[in-house]
């Protein structure tokens, strides 16, 4: 090999890369390798590494990344939202002191500055707490529910919760009782999961029962209707749902009895969201979500949602391309912590901002 | 390399620079294969690579931020790569596995005349170069990085970059070519 069989090979490489050479050395290149056997074969060979594929990362190796990539993403958002949490208790310390008592009703059923304030200044998952005396109430009467195998809703009575023999169930996840060993958890099959608390949708809202009212209140007021089955063997019906005051809940009633729900809400960067689902007509169905968005594939929400961050309570926040989170709401994958508003829940759920 | 055209990657760093995920996975998916092929022939071992590839994305992800577009992307992640490499070799965490020349013979194909190589032949020839010749063929090839590109990288002149791509080419043919060792 001399000078003349080196510099034709190394024009051979450098135009190989894409480098730019003088098309009179390519030229002189070409005419030297197809008389030189050495410099013939260096090309052939060239060439023939060429054709062969570079390793390729194997779907496992690319799995496994991604799954290291998320174990990153949930430790930074922990760390921003841990950063963020004091920012955001400012904030809602000084949306507190504007918000006032209440907005006007739309439709019987508006966001107030009550539940705004509520919301402010307390964890997302703690507006569950106030229900805890409603759905202890209904727990004592589960029990008796359970052993006797009786329907959940009562024959028509006026009288107080506590005095009735059976009534509407809404065991509370967060509670004790034995009613709970007699209801299915953890069921997963979308949309048709039993819950641990029932729920109804009003439009596409979604309420958790709470309890009971004696009777009608004096303010109440039809405002819409909603079709649900209140116990576990009725087929849904057509209840009226009734606004009596209360902004954050409704009654519902099939014109004896009333049931009290209140909206599913959660706090997110100081603002109030309130669950929405497409229908939930079967007693212990779990929400889902809205008939506008299709069921994730993945469980990192695509192809129909994206990561959008996390809230103060490190729960994942998701929203579909190109929408902002925070003014058109968001949805949370399955297995949210057990003091979340969707603890318990199978399913991708949708929270909507709570209209002004 | 299997990258998406310039426009397209763009797009989805900026929308992975926004948190979008599924952009920051198909980023990826689009330049796995070259980390993988880079660390598999710096250590020559598949858990190794393994472990490289994950740390380089987990460092791409944490620093995305910071990635302004100046520098095309494959230029940033070919350093974070090559840095990663040598910074497991060095911390202890993974040693390159020695090539036996003997293997380089055995992996050949004896009947040259066909001209038939394997993509093991290839790779058992790549692990052969010397380090830095095939840290720039690495740059050049897998990464698709132009030699001006290649040479800020690594810190070295244009010219060097092209000679040693030149020779890690010619040792290749030398090792698997008809006239070769092999």
């Amino acid at each position: 090999m001399d000078e003349s069989c080196l510099d034709a090979q190394r024009i051979v490489s450098e135009t190989y890369d894409g480098a730019h050479v003088d098309p009179a050395e390519i030229q002189r290149a070409r005419i030297h390798c197809s008389s030189c056997g050495q410099c013939a074969a260096f090309v052939s060979t060239l060439a023939a590494v060429r054709r062969l594929p570079d390793p390729r990362a194997p779907e496992t190796v690319i799995e496994s990344t991604l799954a290291k990539v998320d174990e990153e993403r949930r430790r930074l958002d922990a760390e921003a939202a841990a950063a963020a949490q004091a920012a955001a208790e400012q904030e809602a310390a000084a949306r507190q002191a504007d918000e006032t008592a209440s907005e006007p009703s739309k439709n019987g059923r508006a966001a107030t500055g009550r539940l705004r304030q509520r919301l402010s200044t307390l964890p997302s998952w703690a507006v569950y707490g106030g229900y805890a005396a409603a759905a202890a109430a209904a727990l004592i009467v589960a029990g008796i529910v359970a052993v006797q195998g009786a329907k959940y809703i009562a024959t028509p009575t006026t009288e107080s919760a506590s005095d009735q023999d059976v009534i509407y169930v809404a065991p509370d996840s967060g509670a004790t009782g034995d009613a709970e060993d007699t209801r299915s958890f953890g069921a997963e099959t979308t949309g048709q999961a039993e819950s641990s608390v029932a729920y109804i949708t009003v439009g596409e809202w979604v309420y958790e029962f709470t309890g009971v009212e004696d009777s009608q209140p004096p303010s109440a007021e039809k405002i819409g209707t909603t079709t649900s089955a209140l116990d576990t063997s009725s087929a849904p019906r057509t209840l009226d749902v009734l606004a009596f005051g209360d902004p954050e809940a409704v009654l519902v009633t099939d014109g004896e009895r009333f049931l009290r729900f209140e909206l599913v809400t959660r706090g997110y960067r100081g603002s109030a969201y309130a669950m929405q689902s497409r229908a939930v007509s079967a007693f212990d169905q779990w929400p889902s979500l809205p008939e506008r968005y299709p069921e994730p594939e993945l469980e990192d929400g695509s192809p129909t949602f994206t990561r959008a961050g996390a809230d103060a309570n490190r729960v994942t926040i998701y929203t579909v391309e190109g929408m902002d989170p925070i003014r058109n709401g968001f949805a949370i994958a399955p297995d949210t912590p057990p003091d979340d508003p969707a603890a318990g829940n199978p399913n991708w759920t949708w929270w909507a901002p709570l209209p002004e | 390399m299997a990258a998406a055209p310039r426009d397209e990657e763009r797009d989805l760093i900026a929308r992975a620079q926004q948190g979008d995920m599924g952009a920051f996975e198909s980023l990826l998916r689009a330049h796995a294969d070259a980390v993988y092929a880079h660390a598999l022939r710096f250590f020559g071992d598949p858990v190794a690579a393994e472990d490289a590839v994950q740390e380089v994305f987990v460092k791409l992800y944490r620093s995305l931020s910071s990635f302004d577009g100046n520098a095309a992307f494959s230029t940033w992640l070919f350093r974070v790569t090559r840095n990663t490499c040598l910074d497991m070799f060095r911390a202890g965490k993974r040693r390159p596995i020695p090539v036996d020349p003997i293997d380089l013979v055995a992996r050949t194909t004896p009947d040259h005349a066909d001209r038939v190589i394997d993509a093991a032949a290839l790779e058992h020839a790549m692990r052969a170069l010397q380090p830095e010749d095939r840290e720039a063929l690495s740059a050049v090839t897998l990464f698709g990085l132009s030699y001006g590109e290649a040479a800020a990288t690594l810190s070295v002149p244009v010219g060097t970059v092209k000679s040693r791509v030149f020779r890690a080419r010619r040792m290749l043919a030398s090792i698997l070519g008809p006239g070769g060792d092999a």
